[in-house]
């Protein structure tokens, strides 16, 4: 790489200072280790401009700071700050810095390593005057990015920061106010929004309830299982019934705290309704005999006896409203009658 | 860490989230609310404060009809936003399970779902405490999420409700133990025997603020009933002027000038009883240093004659939902007549007059307190204030009286027995043998006690501490 001396006699005392197309003399990549670090510490002068079209500004910078350090104070000195503000502290800014030729108009491409000091890009052939692209840098939460375009929508705007727009919802900083997913927004730059997701929340799975008046037998008993209640499907012959068994009763005058029923469904339930139970034969009454018993009959390999226990005539089952959950309460009625509370 | 929040915001929250458990439907519907928390950081005793109950409106819940539950980015917006206006700490969200009903549990759904919605929350809100709450019918769990890459919880461990009584119920998913008989509230071996109300009074750290006439004997009340931890705040010497009325005093004592509290720890340590005592350093409670560790009782006792230490207890009250009952004696003397002699106990609680709106403090008497010696020497000698306080007396038989009455309303906080809601006051006129309950409505407006003021803010709001 080339070592830069220029002759005091060409530019006058330490002319090389102020003038921007002169190169600083006395630079070799090997500066810092050298005899001559002293130098690193000279202030110098150099221009920057808003890229492309700005009017250049003159600011000086150390030859020993970074090229971060010499953005910062580029964009000091045009009087608008880089973004995130506090970019030099966690990495670099959203804005770049370029330079243009040493002899000529164009702009080298963005800056990548901006750690690099001063005089050392000077000694690679760098010129003394910079450009800085300021972006359109926008914060959604914690997050500085480039919006896509300055009437980019909610939507592309959650899409470029990574959000599911799905999920995510965005606002001006603290306002109740959604904005419209596909309305066009007109972002500036430092502008700052909130994204807020939606909460979701579910019992086991995401069921799909079923149609009220069209949901299975089996559906109904899932539920009724998930409701702590401990229903199972029986089949005798092609008869289907459910037993449930934990039913509360009061003892007296029952015979037991807990009582299994049954009850028999018919093949077109629900619409086909329900109605009456069976109770377990062995269960006894205080009076002697138990209300409303019919016959027996050994159903499933158990004894059974039939309760005459229905609906009433201005209530009668309604497919809509009435399932197996509610007529297991219809059922449970039977038990609390005849004064006893619980 | 423990939940609390007040007997009507635990009414407000199981009346929203009756529609998934008061119908008689296989396919009652989730549904949910969110509570605003502030947050009391006491490093031993963390807890979590409900200051509000935000109600959905209509459209902020959906998907009710797929056996599950969204709360739209809206209402938890709105949440946020209130969290940020009123410097709470954060909010919980609270979703039923329709078909859980002694022990619930969050579903794998909510265990998926819930870390990306703390995420979202700490990013918006970074010093927040967000977490989310399952109720069953009869049960319910709560955790806490910590923000960070991996978004780890905590499940908390109680739900603390405080109002005309104090509830204690599990946050881990299972049902609350059946609540013991009321007789057992004075069984003479329940302690022993470690079950009900008296076995939670044994697991609990009382604040007892003022350890002489009514402190002390207030302590051995405690202390006999099992309390498990007395924390006790007491500034002042023992003089020979105090041995008619502290409770284990000596005349050795009063020589030596030993700190009140002190004495009263030795003492219940020489006893053998299982009750812990610990005396704070300082116990000034109107040092800021001092009022802090207040944070970390359950209960609180104001046993003082100042207006300014029970200034801040009533603060504490609604500030931290804590319960506190104060004790208060008078023997007025007029002209070499004995004019009054009267005991009160006041219980104070959120949603419950404080004693500045109930009227036994003043902000004349909290004025004079707060002068330092010389200039309140100064505006009392003008003339047109008095210092009610200054050298009143105080016998041993009347402070009993107080003691009793606070140790028998404590009792029945955790074991209601009384037949009539608790009064404001319970104030007992020696004089002609009259013991009365005062009820008294809380001031709406009330700089203390009104729910806007300070109820659940916890930390966020400073203490009319020294400055």
């Amino acid at each position: 790489m080339n070592n830069v001396i220029l002759s005091e006699a060409s530019v006058g005392t330490q002319g090389w200072l102020e003038d921007l197309d002169f190169e600083v003399p006395g630079l070799n990549e090997n500066q810092e280790a050298g005899q001559s670090s002293e130098r690193l510490h000279i202030s110098i002068a150099l221009g920057v401009r808003k890229y492309p079209q700005g009017n250049e500004v003159r600011f000086r910078a150390l030859l020993s700071a970074s090229l971060l350090q010499v953005m910062e104070r580029g964009a000091e000195a045009l009087g608008e700050p880089l973004l995130p503000p506090d970019a030099s502290q966690e990495g670099y800014p959203l804005d770049e810095l370029r330079c243009r030729e040493r002899c000529g108009h164009e702009w080298s491409e963005p800056i990548s390593d901006l750690h690099q000091p001063l005089w050392k890009a000077l000694v690679e052939g760098r010129s003394r005057r910079f450009g800085i692209e300021y972006v359109l840098a926008v914060k959604i939460n914690t997050r500085w990015g480039v919006a896509p375009s300055s009437n980019a929508t909610p939507r592309q705007l959650l899409t470029a920061f990574g959000f599911d727009p799905a999920q995510y919802t965005l606002y001006d900083l603290d306002s109740t106010i959604p904005l419209p997913p596909d309305t066009p927004l007109s972002i500036t730059r430092g502008r700052e929004f909130e994204a807020q997701k939606d909460g979701r929340y579910g019992d086991n799975s995401r069921l799909r309830f079923p149609v009220r008046g069209a949901q299975t037998l089996e559906q109904d008993i899932e539920m009724l299982n998930r409701a702590e209640l401990n229903a199972r499907l029986l089949t005798h012959g092609v008869q289907r019934y459910v037993e449930i068994s934990g039913i509360k009763a009061p003892s007296p005058p029952w015979s037991k705290t807990e009582i299994a029923i049954l009850i028999a469904v018919p093949a077109n339930y629900p619409l086909g309704g329900l109605d009456a139970f069976h109770v377990e034969a062995e269960l006894r009454h205080s009076s002697g005999s138990i209300p409303r018993q019919q016959q027996c009959a050994e159903i499933c390999g158990r004894n059974w006896s039939l309760i005459s226990w229905h609906y009433a005539s201005n209530r009668t089952w309604n497919p809509l409203h009435d399932d197996l959950g509610s007529h297991v309460v219809h059922c449970r009625g039977f038990f609390m009658t005849r004064g006893v509370s619980q | 860490m423990n939940l609390r929040l007040t007997e009507s915001h635990y009414m407000h929250l199981r009346r929203l989230s009756s529609p998934s458990f008061d119908g008689q439907e296989l396919y009652a519907e989730e549904t949910g609310c969110i509570l605003l928390v502030g947050h009391n950081q006491h490093p031993e005793r963390e807890s979590l404060l409900v200051a509000e109950v935000l109600e959905p409106i209509s459209g902020e819940l959906s998907d009710q009809a797929r056996g599950g539950l969204t709360f739209s980015s809206s209402y938890l917006r709105r949440a946020l936003l209130r969290v940020r206006e009123r410097e709470l700490a954060g909010f919980i969200t609270v979703h039923t399970h329709p078909h859980s009903d002694n022990y619930v549990r969050f579903s794998k759904y909510d265990d998926d779902q819930d870390p990306q919605l703390m995420r979202n929350l700490y990013e918006l809100q970074p010093n927040g405490m967000f977490g989310s709450m399952v109720l069953g019918k009869r049960s319910m769990a709560a955790r806490v999420w910590l923000p960070g890459e991996q978004m780890n919880h905590h499940m908390l461990d109680e739900c603390v409700v405080v109002g005309e009584r104090l509830v204690y119920l599990p946050l881990t998913g299972v049902p609350a133990p059946e609540p013991p008989s009321a007789s057992e509230i004075f069984d003479r071996g329940t302690v022993l025997t470690g079950t009900g109300a008296l076995a939670r009074l044994s697991r609990m750290t009382v604040g007892v603020v003022g350890t002489s006439g009514t402190g002390s004997l207030m302590v051995e009340l405690l202390a006999r009933a099992g309390a498990g931890e007395l924390v006790l705040f007491e500034f002042d010497l023992l003089e020979e002027v105090n041995l008619n009325r502290i409770l284990h005093s000596r005349v050795q004592d009063a020589q030596q000038r030993r700190n009140k509290a002190q004495r009263l720890a030795e003492a219940l340590e020489a006893s053998g009883l299982p009750t812990r005592v610990r005396v704070m350093p300082i116990g000034d409670i109107t040092c800021s240093e001092a009022a802090q560790e207040l944070r970390q009782c359950e209960i609180l006792f104001g046993c003082v004659d100042r207006d300014w230490p029970r200034l801040i207890l009533s603060q504490m009250a609604n500030q931290y939902l804590l319960p506190f009952i104060d004790l208060g004696t008078e023997i007025g003397v007029g002209n070499g007549v004995i004019q009054s002699v009267d005991s009160r106990v006041s219980y104070v609680a959120p949603n419950r007059p404080c004693l500045l709106c109930s009227g036994i403090i003043t902000t004349e008497q909290l004025r004079l307190e707060g002068l330092e010696p010389e200039e309140r020497a100064r505006v009392l000698a003008m003339g047109y204030s008095h210092d009610v306080q200054l050298r009143a007396p105080a016998v041993m038989d009347l402070n009993m009286r107080a003691a009793s009455m606070a140790m028998l309303l404590t009792r029945h906080l955790l074991q209601p027995f009384l037949d009539r809601p608790l009064p404001t006051h319970v104030k007992e006129t020696v004089t002609n043998f009259r013991c009365k309950p005062i009820r008294l409505a809380a001031d709406p407006d009330c700089l203390i006690c009104s729910p806007k003021a300070r109820q659940g803010l916890g930390d966020a709001l400073p203490l009319s501490t020294r400055m």
